[in-house]
């Protein structure tokens, strides 16, 4: 009974593209390499002793290996194609969750919070697709609660880490030191290029840009998230004034300020790199502006009236839970049916008359 | 109606109708007092002395409650018992009264107790009412020994206050402390409770599966009677035609 085929019948997607998930992974892997390896560079180098230490490059590679695995080991539990571990997210996951933890770090924190990201974060949803939240900024926000102090106290001085004297004295991070009122004086020339402590990936400002407009050009990110997310919280943090502001940030001009609010702190790295995740941001442009609005208000709130001097993980992790909502109410409306609306009113305002 | 057993509803209690678990009710002090073994065990034995004692008298007087007013009636028995498990421990624990604290008073309204009397209780005789209340209570423990040992060692590195292993080394893995603080038990409760939802799926599956099998040896067995009867059938009508043939023979 064989027919011949006049017509092929297949459900859409009709129109395919060159595009696949290892090569957009793959390359925002490659876009994010400047940033870490600046941090690797400045967590690394000692040059006063001009020697370099392998442990920002050691937390890189293990947080990968470790996200690398347990992808691994979660697929062949979910009885799902072993190769998908290799297709770019988990790698993206392992290097971000390394990028927004302090390089002096102990090695459990890096490898729990690497496991908890992918496993907790990403698979048990349904994997890559299916999560809620950024994976690695769950990781992160385990880790933080989990282990408190190497989170927010083990800070060290770039080009002069002393991993041995952490846990005795340890630097502090721009915004840290202005919400404590500490008498360290950043620049903008060192928070621009990123030679100020804080976590191994997200100083470097330069990189990050650079890294984030190819993001843009390449269209795997949306420009409008970037741009609400930054300009938001910089206008934002200049309108709430600092509690108690050490007396070099007071004297700081007004363009300067505004520059520390954009370099400091992780506001480049997650508006560029975790804002704008395919998975867990909005869908429509007004829902991605909607949602990066709210990722600045809530980082500029948690920088200035709440607990910790940075809220870039837990802003972008609250308007994450939000996006289902966000996306049912930026619906867009069906081809031609504003139209309809707009004659059936006539109709009905006619028949009135 | 399948007869009830003392034994039988006791049981039930613990793992079928786990109240954590599986009815998934009274989650509330589960997820705020587990911090550690010692409080878990005694909030488990608090509620279960109110359970038992509340499901006792409950049970006993529900012929004469009307039923316009059950609940409040059911809420003061519940409240004297309560009341008692509070001056009990503020005289004789003091330690465990000030580390519970408003989770004593609490139990008045914890959903187990008042969702065993209102389910349970009023509609069945006394002796199996008190089985069901050590049941529950039982269940109770059970999932709250699992809860809170599991966040004492991970989140304090110490069972029942006893440090496990010293965290004072360098290189050693100090506790999370993220078990012991409330998202932790939020955490660990989604995942034990995602654990026991795929055991309880993989068994249906399995039951299913077992199921389809039965049916299938059931028309096998059908399929192969009828074979042998049409054989018999058969070889009666070659016997008859046998038969036939002789006679003509004769």
């Amino acid at each position: 009974m064989e027919q011949e085929q006049k017509f092929i019948v297949s459900s859409s997607p009709h129109i395919r593209d060159v595009e696949s998930i290892p090569k957009i992974m793959w390359t925002v892997v490659l876009f994010l390499a400047p940033a870490a390896v600046a941090g690797c560079y400045f967590f690394g180098w000692d040059r006063f002793n001009r020697t370099f230490s392998f442990r920002p490059v050691l937390v890189v590679l293990g947080a990968i290996l470790v996200a690398v695995a347990t992808e691994a080991a979660m697929l062949h539990l979910r009885k799902q194609p072993l190769r998908r571990a290799l297709d770019g997210s988990a790698v993206i996951t392992g290097l971000l969750f390394a990028m927004v933890v302090s390089p002096a770090v102990p090695w459990y924190v890096v490898v729990f919070g690497s496991f908890i990201a992918i496993a907790v974060g990403k698979q048990l949803f349904g994997g890559l697709g299916h999560n809620i939240w950024n994976p690695a900024l769950v990781g992160r926000a385990f880790v933080t609660l989990a282990w408190a102090e190497p989170m927010t106290r083990w800070w060290v001085e770039p080009l002069n880490p002393a991993y041995a004297t952490v846990q005795a004295a340890s630097a502090a991070t721009p915004l840290s030191a202005v919400s404590l009122s500490k008498e360290v004086s950043f620049s903008i020339k060192n928070l621009f290029w990123g030679y100020v402590p804080g976590c191994l990936g997200e100083t470097s400002a330069i990189m990050l840009l650079l890294g984030g407009i190819f993001l843009i050009i390449f269209k795997y990110a949306d420009w409008r998230v970037p741009l609400t997310y930054i300009a938001s919280t910089v206008l934002l943090c200049m309108a709430i004034p600092y509690k108690n502001a050490p007396q070099w940030f007071k004297s700081l001009p007004w363009y300067e300020e505004m520059a520390f609010y954009a370099f400091s702190g992780g506001l480049f790295l997650g508006a560029f790199f975790m804002a704008t995740d395919m998975v867990t941001s909005p869908i429509t442009p007004k829902g991605r502006f909607i949602f990066a609005l709210g990722c600045g208000i809530l980082t500029a709130l948690i920088r200035k009236l709440g607990g910790y001097p940075e809220g870039v993980c837990y802003s972008i992790l609250i308007m994450n839970t939000c996006v289902p909502l966000i996306d049912r109410f930026t619906k867009p409306a069906r081809f031609g049916l504003s139209t309809l609306k707009a004659q059936r009113q006539k109709q009905s305002q006619a028949k009135a008359a | 109606m399948e007869k009830r057993s003392f034994f039988g509803e006791l049981v039930r209690g613990i793992w079928k109708d786990n109240p954590t678990f599986v009815l998934m009710i009274g989650l509330c002090p589960v997820l705020a007092i587990t911090t550690s073994l010692k409080n878990g065990v005694g909030m488990a034995f608090a509620a279960t002395f109110v359970l038992v004692g509340s499901n006792l008298m409950i049970s006993a007087l529900a012929r004469f409650i009307p039923d316009g007013v059950r609940i409040p009636c059911f809420i003061v028995v519940i409240a004297a018992f309560t009341t008692i498990v509070e001056l009990v421990t503020a005289a004789y624990t003091p330690e465990l009264y000030k580390e519970l604290g408003i989770f004593i008073p609490l139990i008045v309204v914890n959903c187990i107790i008042l969702g065993r009397a209102e389910a349970y209780a009023s509609k069945n005789p006394i002796g199996l009412s008190i089985a069901d209340g050590i049941g529950e209570g039982l269940g109770f423990l059970l999932a709250l020994v699992i809860i809170s040992s599991i966040r004492e060692v991970l989140g304090a590195g110490s069972l029942w206050g006893y440090q496990l292993v010293r965290w004072n080394e360098v290189t050693a893995i100090k506790p999370a402390s993220i078990m012991v603080l409330p998202p932790g038990a939020f955490l660990l409760i989604g995942l034990l409770l995602g654990f026991f939802a795929w055991r309880k799926k993989r068994k249906a599956e399995k039951e299913t599966a077992q199921g389809y099998a039965f049916q299938e040896g059931i028309v096998a067995e059908i399929e192969s009677a009828e074979r042998a009867k049409e054989v018999a059938k058969k070889e009666k009508k070659e016997e008859k035609s046998e038969e036939s043939s002789g006679e003509s023979q004769a």
